[in-house]
């Protein structure tokens, strides 16, 4: 019993050596941006929600891919020559995912990935399509009420007064962490791939709504028809989220309702 | 499958994103990896002034040295004083010394580049702003030293009886929106940045030599710390380097003086040319009349437009905030004002100007200050002085539009044509706020809006400050000042017309001659009282003290220039433009100036042994003093005043209240 607990804890220190020298130069990086101040530092939150999900299913079956695996590695021993940290971090995502055998969980996947510090590249790269769309999405929410409103880029007008769907007010933090609540609703529901995905998919259109409501709410009180407090501005857009998590958790729930009815039938 | 979705949107999107604002902003400088790379090229930078009179003459030598391992062009931005006529440049490698030459813009860069190609050490001097300048050397190879030694000329004036001559050190982070017509290329705008408190490694050095040609009664340099030498009644001297104040290169150096008495050089400079053909110049200082107040004073409208941008934030803001509450405390009750904030936007205090009683000035100032909290963002001054020039007014009232800004923009020339367009509605006075204010915007904005330009440097200036705007307005010294030669043959006089005098100051005319250094120039104008000046100034006696300034010429092509180019309107009239294009390349190749179309170029002829293209290197400038870092990372992302955009929660609370949800779930899911 014992000599069998010592193979076992030799065997997990071995695994662990072997892949944290397998992708050290990943871990650093991971690290060094973590602490640079670049983004915030909240990878570690999803890294610590998903250890939680994979301890609550640490019952369930696992099938360790390990060519897939072997493929994955030699993917990410390749793509050091060429590709920037980020993009090598997918292969080795992947690879630690056949590995352990998750890869029948795409929801960890996704936590994975959501995991990495992605939030500024986001901005960088989505920010602008979505101030826009934002913007452009809240003009026609706003237009019932107030026919004057026009969009010039990412900025709202009505009566001179300018109000601007500015890069803190992307939406890209919301999505984000949407994302990473629809993956962990998805894992607790143990959503196959396909549900995975369109749910995914759901989560983001309705995500993206739900900032360009939230710019379309403020905008009175921006352009000053109505004085608010800060804290009543901040608890505006914590609503219209809240609002979309519970959609998600119903629609989650709807489905999950749906498979077991097909199931028993 | 997110990917392809992130793809979809991108693609949706892209035609509209496409109208997006070609938006170029500072960064902060990386430091390399690569060791092997120099990446601070810049190893010295030495300013020799020689004022004699009223005509500074500045020598400046920058030193580009490669302790790398691979050959660098380098590039480096800086700035300089807006009256400067830059007229001279030679490159040194070695013991070779080669004189620049003065070429068309375009074929300036050309040979500049066929040079780099032809793996040749070169040298391009460009003129980004009247105040701007970009210097590349490339092809230094490592081991190498390149000098460039540049000159220029300049004239000073005294305001208030007291002389002050600046030199700015470093050009603060501008934002660019990249649209502004007339605007030559804004690339420089993407220069890299020191972080907050870094110093420079250059070495600099500041000698000033002062001969003021009248007893002086005192010199003090007031943005440094810097012992003066008295070497005569009438000469000193000082020097500033960067081994007594490592930090000296982050403010612009001024050094103000006064003579005896208060007294101003005022008179004639005659520079007559020695060849046959050669061209004779003039300088006049005329000394304005004593100020007179009016018995009664008129009431005004204020509109303070004030700027609470990124790059204000910490001390130029502390300063602004300082400064309109003097400004706000001096209005008298029969006054209105109203104030504008902005930064990405804009927000008002009214929508219709207030009465200036007690207890809208408080208000006022709580609202400043409020809003000043949350500073941040790009300076989006062209948005707001449309904003402000259309706000309404009190008809009964004259109204002055007061600008508070750093200027940290590249757009200058929008601004001016929208004041100009205004102009006759409204004074407009600029007020430039910190240690490396841009000096053109802030001038050029006082200029065609008729008014004055301030510069603080310091929380402690701005008392002083608000009281002379306060006189100013109360008091123009002269106005409708005409000019008329008697029995002199001045032409091509600069400027054509003369704006009104507001600050005691001497009124600058020059000029060419042609004939006899003889007859008159009288001024005329009206004084604060309502009644007629006249000054009559001899040239005879002017003549007789000597003809020889040569630095009268390029200073006369320069105001030529100025007055061409700078704040001119050149914006739909294309004829009028090209006109005017031509004419200030002409002034540049003829009188050897840097312009916005000519440029300097020196080209060693020997090819050096290079095997790969060098690599470019650009010089990072220090942060101005009182600049935050916060200035250089949100130039480009423009989040907008408090009251002009909607900010997402922040990230702490959306996990806060994910966790909580998620929680929920578990929970009722257990109890069902």
């Amino acid at each position: 019993m014992c000599e069998t607990r010592l193979k076992k804890a030799l065997s997990v220190a071995a695994t662990t050596i072997g892949l944290s020298a397998a992708f050290w130069p990943l871990i650093l990086w991971y690290l060094r941006r973590l602490t640079d101040g670049g983004d915030e530092p909240l990878g570690l939150a999803v890294l610590g929600l998903l250890a939680l999900v994979i301890f609550k299913d640490r019952h369930l079956p696992r099938r360790p891919h390990l060519v897939a695996a072997a493929v994955c590695f030699l993917l990410y021993l390749i793509s050091g020559f060429y590709l920037p940290p980020m993009l090598r971090s997918l292969p080795a995502i992947a690879c630690l995912m056949f590995y352990f055998g998750y890869q029948n969980r795409p929801s960890c996947l996704a936590l994975m990935l959501l995991s990495l510090p992605l939030v500024a590249s986001l901005q960088f790269y989505l920010g602008y399509p979505m101030r826009l769309f934002s913007a452009e999405v809240s003009r026609w929410l706003v237009l019932p009420f107030v026919q004057e409103i026009t969009r010039e880029g990412t900025n709202l007008t009505a009566f001179g007064k300018v109000v601007g769907v500015d890069p803190p007010c992307s939406g890209v933090r919301i999505l984000w962490m949407g994302l990473v609540v629809t993956n962990v609703i998805a894992s607790l529901k143990r959503m196959p791939w396909h549900s995975t995905v369109l749910f995914n998919l759901l989560a983001m259109v309705l995500l993206l709504l739900t900032n360009s409501l939230r710019a379309a709410l403020l905008f009175a009180p921006e352009c000053g028809f109505l004085e608010i407090s800060d804290t009543l501005h901040a608890a505006t857009g914590l609503l219209c989220y809240l609002g979309a998590v519970i959609i998600l958790i119903k629609v989650a729930s709807w489905q999950s309702a749906v498979s077991r009815t097909r199931l028993v039938s | 499958m997110i990917k392809h979705l992130n793809l979809l949107l991108i693609l949706c999107l892209l035609p509209m994103a496409s109208r997006a604002d070609d938006v170029r902003a500072p960064y902060f400088a990386l430091n390399s990896s690569e060791s092997s790379l120099d990446t601070l090229p810049l190893k010295a930078s030495k300013a020799k002034v020689s004022i004699s009179g009223t005509i500074a003459q500045v020598e400046i030598r920058q030193t580009y040295a490669n302790t790398g391992a691979v050959p660098i062009e380098a590039t480096y931005v800086f700035p300089g004083s807006t009256r400067s006529a830059m007229h001279g440049m030679e490159m040194k490698i070695g013991e070779k010394v080669i004189v620049a030459e003065i070429k068309e813009r375009e074929k300036a860069r050309r040979a500049y580049e066929l040079a780099k190609v032809e793996k040749k050490t070169a040298s391009l001097l460009e003129q980004q702003r009247p105040n701007v300048f970009q210097m590349q050397v490339a092809n230094i190879l490592p081991g190498d030293e390149v000098e460039v030694l540049l000159r220029y000329s300049e004239h000073i004036q005294a305001t208030d009886g007291r002389y002050a001559f600046v030199m700015p050190t470093v050009v603060g982070p501008r934002y660019s929106h990249g649209s502004s017509a007339g605007c030559s290329s804004n690339q420089w705008v993407a220069n890299p940045y020191l972080e907050q408190g870094k110093n420079t490694a250059t070495d600099f050095e500041f000698t000033l030599d002062l001969r003021a040609g009248l007893p002086l009664k005192q010199v003090t340099c007031t943005s440094h710390r810097s012992e003066v030498q008295y070497l005569g009644k009438q000469h000193a001297s000082l020097v500033i380097n960067s081994e007594q104040d490592p930090s000296c290169m982050n403010r612009d150096i001024i050094v103000r003086y006064r003579l005896a008495d208060d007294q101003i050089s005022s008179g004639v400079l005659l520079h007559q040319g020695q060849g046959e053909g050669d061209e004779n110049f003039f300088l006049v200082d005329i000394e304005p009349p004593a100020r007179v107040k009016p018995e009664h004073i008129t009431a005004r409208d204020y509109l303070f437009v004030l700027d609470i941008s990124g790059s204000m934030n910490g001390f130029p803001l502390q300063t602004a905030q300082k400064l309109f509450n003097q400004l706000a405390s001096q209005l008298k009750a029969e006054d209105s004002f109203n104030v504008l904030l902005f930064a990405g936007g804009s927000d008002t205090l009214s929508d219709t100007p207030l009465a200036a009683t007690q207890a809208n000035i408080r208000r006022a100032n709580r609202y400043f200050s409020a809003h000043s909290r949350r500073s941040s963002g790009g300076t989006k001054l062209v948005r707001a002085l449309q904003r402000a020039v259309n706000m309404p007014t009190d008809v009964e009232k004259s109204r002055s539009i007061v600008v508070v800004t750093d200027g940290y923009v590249d757009f200058e020339t929008d601004a001016f044509d929208l004041i100009r367009d205004h102009r006759g509605s409204a004074n407009v006075f600029c007020f430039g706020i910190g240690s490396a204010v841009n000096r053109h915007i802030v001038e050029g904005i006082a200029h065609v809006g008729g008014g004055e330009a301030f510069v603080v440097t310091s929380p402690s200036e701005a008392a002083a400050t608000a009281q002379r705007f306060k006189t100013y307005l109360e008091a123009p010294v002269l106005t409708q000042v005409k000019l008329e030669a008697r029995g002199f043959d001045a032409r091509e006089i600069q400027p054509k017309n003369l704006p009104d005098v507001f600050a005691n100051r001497p009124i600058t005319i020059c000029g060419k001659w042609q004939g006899p250094a003889i007859g008159e120039l009288v001024i005329s104008g009206i004084r604060g009282g309502g009644e007629r000046y006249e000054q009559v100034i001899s040239i005879d006696q002017s003549a007789a003290e000597g003809r020889h300034n040569p630095a009268l010429r390029s200073l006369w092509a320069r105001e030529r220039v100025r007055e061409l180019s700078e704040y001119t309107k050149l914006k739909g009239d294309e004829d009028r433009k090209r006109e005017a294009v031509q004419e200030v390349t002409n002034l540049g190749l003829t009188y050897s100036l840097l312009t916005p179309y000519t440029s300097f170029v020196a080209i060693d002829d020997t090819p050096r042994p290079i095997d790969d293209p060098a690599t470019a290197v650009q010089q990072a400038s220090p942060l101005p003093k009182g600049v935050l870092s916060k200035a250089v990372v949100s130039s480009h992302s423009a989040p907008l005043v408090k009251g002009g955009s909607v900010p997402e929660p922040g990230s702490a609370t959306l996990l806060l209240l994910s966790l909580c949800t998620l929680l929920m779930m578990r929970v009722r899911r257990c109890q069902a």
